[in-house]
C-alpha cells in the first residue's frame, strides 16, 4: 500500500475511535484549524456543514473504502483549484441557502438526524431546481464530487470497475 | 574554434528526428553534438508520474483552472492533463504571435514530443508522394516511396511497430510485430465495410509498441508493452518508442555523443568564404550566455515550426532573409492535418461481449477518396480512426443510502460506443506561412514567431464529405444514434504541422533537395516535418524518422568522400 493510503487509513481509524467514544471530531468543537481554500472561503460553521452534507449524501465505510484524502478536502480542493469562479459562487450561495433552510426547519446538526430526515433534506435540495437554482447546483456539485471521490478510490475502481493498472493483455471479445 | 567546441556533426533538437540523426552519426563514428533547448529527461528516472495510480493524483487528472486560463492553447491538447503536463510547453513561457488562431503544441526537453505522442505509425505510399504533381499543387516531391521503403524498414525494426500485413495499396505494409485484437465491434465494422465498398478497408492502426521480444529491443533495454495506455507519462518498460528510452541512450553508449541540454540554438553561422555553414550560435537557457559550436554538417531537427524559426533567424550577408531563402519561400507553404470532424454512434449488437484488458491503439481506415482518380469537388482525402469501446456502468441515481446502494449494485455494461476522427490532408499554400516578428523577441533575444495559417474551402468540403460517407458507412453497419460534430478547432491542435522548408527538384521553387540539403548551403540538412512538400493523411512521424535516417546516412557517405 502506498504512503498516502497508510496515512488515511490511520486517520480513518482515529476518526472511528473518537466516534466510538461518543465524540465528534469537527473543527468547531476542537482547536483543529479549518483548512483554508482561498477561492472557497468557509467559516467553521459552513465547513462543518459541508463535511456533514458531503458524507451524508453518500454514506460509505471509509475504513473499507480508503481514499487518499477526506471527502470534504477533495471537494474543496477541486472547487478551489479546478472550478470556475461562477461555479464556486453558485456553490457558496447554495451552501448558504442550505444553512438558512436547516436553521428554518431546526435541523442544523446533520450528524444527529435520522436517515429519513436526511433523505427529506436531500429531496428538498434535489427538487429546488427552478426555485432555488443555487441550492440545486450545490446539491449537484456536492453529489457529483462525492460520487467521483468514492468511485475513484482504489477498492471501488479495482473491485467494482475492474480497473487494472498493468493489464498485460487485450481480449477484444470476451463473453460477459 | 578549438577541440571542445568542434564536432563532426551538430544536431539541433533532441526529439525523435534529432535522436535518429544523432544515433546514425554516433554509430558511424562521428563526434556528434546534440543541442536541446530544454532540460534533460532521463528514461524512467525523469518520469515522475509513471507509476502513479489514478486516485493518487490530487486533482484526479484535471488541470488547475488558473493554469488552464493562463494557458488556453496548451490546455486544448487532449494529453495536457495532470499526469503529463510537465512535458508540455506552457503558452505563458514561450509566447508566439497568432495573426490567425493556431494552437502550437510543443514539448521542450530531451525527447521532445516523442514522450507524449500517440504512437500511430503509418507509412506513406506513392499515392501520397505523387499527389502534388498529379493534382497540381505545391511542387513535385523529389523522392518516391521506393526511396524511403528501405528506410521505413530500417526504422521500424529498431522502433518496434505493431501491425498486420493488410495488403492495402494506400498504406504499404512494413516490418511488423504482432498486433493486438480488434474487438468484436471493430471486426463487425470491418466486415460490413469490406462487403459494401471495394476500395475501403478497416484495419488495425499500426503503432510504435513492442509486442514481441527481439534482441534489438533487449539491446535498448526495452520490454513488452503491457497495455497500460498512459504512455504520455513515459513508460517504465520502454514498451512504446520514445527518443529517451532508445535513440539517445543508444547514441550515448557509443561514446561519440555530446548531449547539451539547456542550449537554445539562436542561428546557424554561415561562412561566406566556404559557402557553407560553419556552426551554430547558442544561448544558454539558464545563464543566457552565448557560445558557438562548429561542425562539418548540421542537421536541423527542432520540430517543424522551430526549424523554420532557426533558418529565418540565420541571417548573413549572403542570406539576409534567412538561410537558403533566396526566393522568399522559407516559412511558406505550411500545412497540417484537418482534425475538426468527428462522428460517433452506438452499436446495439454484441450485447454479450465486451473487451477486457488494455491496448494502446484502435482501428484505422486509410484514405479512400480521390485515390485512383479525382472523384469529388475537393482535392485529396482523409483517413480516419475507428474505435469501439464498452465499459461498466454505475447507477448514480438518488442520494444518501440509496445512492450508496446503487453505486455498489452489480454493474451492468453500458451500450457499445463507437467513434471516428477524420484526418484530412490540407493543401500547402503560400498564404499559410510563418515569419519572424519584427519587434518582439523572447527571453533569449530570439525573434518571436508569428504563425498565420488557416483552413480553406477545400477543407470545408472535405468535412462535409466525411460526414456523408461515414454516416453511410455507420448506417450500413447498423449503428444507431449517429452524431457528427465539427470542433472548429484551430489548425495546430492536430500536432502535425509540416512544411515551410519544403523539398523539391528545383532550387528556385524549393528549399531542400532530395537528400534534404538546403540547395544553397549543402551542409545544412532539414529532416523534420519542416521538409514536407505535402502532408498526406497519415500520422507523419514515422516518415520523418525514415527520412532522417536516410539523409543522415547520405551525409555520412558524403563526409567520408569529403564531398560536403
Ligand atoms: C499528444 C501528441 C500526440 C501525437 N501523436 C502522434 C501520432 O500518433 N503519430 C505521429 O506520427 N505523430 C504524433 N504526434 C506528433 C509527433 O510527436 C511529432 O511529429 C514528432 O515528435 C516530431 O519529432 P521532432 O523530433 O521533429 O520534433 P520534437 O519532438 O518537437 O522535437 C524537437 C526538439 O527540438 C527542440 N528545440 C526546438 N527549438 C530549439 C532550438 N532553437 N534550439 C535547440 N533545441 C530546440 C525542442 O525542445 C524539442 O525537444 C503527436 C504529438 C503530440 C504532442
Ligand atoms: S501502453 Fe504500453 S507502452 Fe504505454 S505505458 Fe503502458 S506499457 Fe508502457
Amino acid at each position: 500500500m502506498h504512503k498516502g493510503n497508510q496515512m488515511n487509513r490511520r486517520q480513518a481509524i482515529q476518526q472511528l475511535t473518537i466516534m466510538g467514544l461518543g465524540l465528534t471530531l469537527y473543527p468547531s468543537c476542537n482547536t483543529e484549524k479549518i483548512p483554508q481554500y482561498s477561492r472557497v472561503p468557509l467559516d467553521a460553521k459552513r465547513y462543518k456543514l459541508l463535511q456533514e452534507v458531503s458524507e451524508a449524501i453518500l454514506p460509505v465505510d471509509h475504513i473499507t473504502y480508503v481514499t487518499p484524502e477526506p471527502r470534504s478536502q477533495y471537494i474543496l480542493t477541486i472547487l478551489n483549484d479546478c472550478t470556475s469562479t461562477e461555479e464556486v459562487t453558485n456553490f457558496l450561495t447554495g451552501l448558504e441557502s442550505l444553512q438558512q433552510y436547516l436553521t428554518g426547519v431546526k435541523m442544523s446538526d446533520l450528524d444527529k438526524l435520522s436517515n429519513d430526515d436526511l433523505d427529506k433534506i436531500f429531496d428538498y435540495m434535489a427538487d429546488s431546481k427552478g426555485q432555488d437554482e443555487n441550492l440545486y447546483k450545490f446539491y449537484r456539485t456536492t453529489k457529483n464530487l462525492a460520487t467521483q471521490h468514492f468511485t475513484g478510490c482504489e477498492k471501488f475502481m479495482i473491485e467494482e470497475l475492474k480497473f487494472e493498472f498493468v493489464p498485460g493483455r487485450y481480449i477484444g471479445c470476451k463473453e460477459v | 574554434m578549438n577541440d571542445s567546441n568542434t564536432f563532426d556533426a551538430i544536431v539541433i533538437g533532441a526529439g525523435m528526428t534529432g535522436g535518429w540523426a544523432a544515433k546514425e552519426f554516433c554509430d558511424n563514428g562521428l563526434k556528434t553534438l546534440l543541442l536541446e533547448r530544454g532540460r534533460d529527461v532521463k528514461h524512467i528516472k525523469d518520469y515522475p508520474t509513471t507509476n502513479m495510480l489514478p486516485w493518487e493524483f490530487k486533482h484526479r487528472g484535471r488541470i488547475p483552472i488558473e493554469v488552464a486560463e493562463e494557458n488556453p492553447v496548451i490546455s486544448r491538447c487532449y494529453a495536457y492533463r495532470e499526469d503529463a503536463m510537465h512535458f508540455f510547453v506552457k503558452d505563458t513561457e514561450h509566447p508566439y504571435g497568432q495573426p490567425k488562431p493556431f494552437d502550437w503544441i510543443r514539448g521542450y526537453q530531451v525527447g521532445g514530443r516523442s514522450i507524449m505522442w500517440a504512437r500511430q505509425t503509418q507509412r506513406w505510399s506513392n499515392f501520397d508522394f505523387e499527389g502534388p504533381a498529379r493534382d497540381g499543387f505545391a511542387v513535385d516531391w523529389p523522392i518516391r516511396y521506393e526511396d524511403l521503403d528501405p528506410w521505413y524498414s530500417y526504422v521500424e525494426k529498431f522502433v518496434g511497430i505493431s501491425g498486420n500485413r493488410d495488403g492495402v495499396d494506400t498504406l504499404p505494409d512494413g516490418e511488423f510485430l504482432k498486433a493486438w485484437d480488434l474487438n468484436c465491434v471493430e471486426q463487425h465494422f470491418q466486415k460490413v465495410v469490406q462487403e459494401n465498398y471495394k476500395d475501403r478497408h478497416v484495419i488495425y492502426a499500426r503503432c510504435a509498441h513492442i509486442t514481441e521480444n527481439k534482441e534489438i529491443f533487449q539491446k535498448q533495454g526495452r520490454g513488452l508493452c503491457q497495455g497500460r495506455r498512459i504512455c504520455q507519462r513515459g513508460c517504465p518498460f520502454g514498451g512504446y518508442f520514445n527518443a529517451n528510452s532508445s535513440l539517445i541512450p543508444w547514441a550515448e553508449k557509443t561514446g561519440n555523443l555530446t548531449l547539451r541540454p539547456d542550449s537554445v540554438v539562436h542561428s546557424i553561422i554561415f561562412d561566406d568564404k566556404t559557402g557553407k555553414a560553419s556552426g551554430v550560435r547558442i544561448v544558454d537557457r539558464l545563464t543566457k550566455e552565448t557560445s558557438e559550436y562548429f561542425a562539418k554538417i548540421i542537421f536541423v531537427n527542432a520540430g517543424t515550426l522551430n526549424s523554420n524559426l532557426i533558418l529565418l533567424n540565420s541571417i548573413s550577408d549572403r542570406f539576409p532573409e534567412g538561410l537558403g531563402n533566396d526566393h522568399g519561400l522559407l516559412g511558406k507553404y505550411v500545412a497540417f492535418h484537418n482534425y475538426r470532424a468527428r462522428i460517433s454512434a452506438e452499436h446495439p449488437g454484441h450485447k454479450d461481449f465486451a473487451p477486457e484488458g488494455g491496448r494502446p491503439t484502435s482501428a484505422y481506415v486509410p484514405r479512400f477518396r480521390n485515390v485512383y482518380k479525382q472523384e469529388t469537388d475537393f482535392l485529396r482525402g482523409y483517413a480516419c480512426t475507428f474505435g469501439a469501446y464498452r465499459s461498466l456502468h454505475t447507477d448514480n441515481d438518488g442520494h444518501g443510502q440509496t445512492l450508496a446502494e446503487h453505486l455498489l449494485q452489480k454493474k451492468e455494461y453500458g451500450p457499445w460506443g463507437v467513434g471516428s476522427g477524420m484526418m484530412g490532408e490540407t493543401i500547402p499554400k503560400e498564404s499559410n506561412f510563418v515569419r519572424l516578428d519584427k519587434d518582439k523577441t523572447d527571453e533569449w533575444g530570439i525573434p518571436m514567431l508569428n504563425i498565420s495559417i488557416d483552413y480553406d474551402e477545400n477543407d470545408e468540403k472535405m468535412i462535409h464529405d466525411f460526414f456523408e460517407q461515414y454516416s453511410d458507412m455507420y448506417k450500413k453497419a447498423g449503428l444507431t444514434n449517429i452524431r457528427t460534430s465539427d470542433s472548429k478547432q484551430a489548425p495546430g491542435l492536430d500536432i502535425h504541422e509540416m512544411g515551410g522548408i519544403r523539398m523539391g527538384h528545383d532550387s528556385k521553387t524549393s528549399m531542400l533537395n532530395k537528400w534534404h540539403q538546403v540547395h544553397s548551403c549543402p551542409n545544412v540538412f532539414v529532416t523534420d516535418g519542416a521538409c514536407m512538400t505535402s502532408v498526406s493523411t497519415q500520422n507523419p512521424s514515422l516518415t520523418f524518422m525514415a527520412m532522417t535516417a536516410r539523409a543522415a546516412n547520405y551525409a555520412i557517405e558524403q563526409l567520408k568522400k569529403d564531398a560536403i
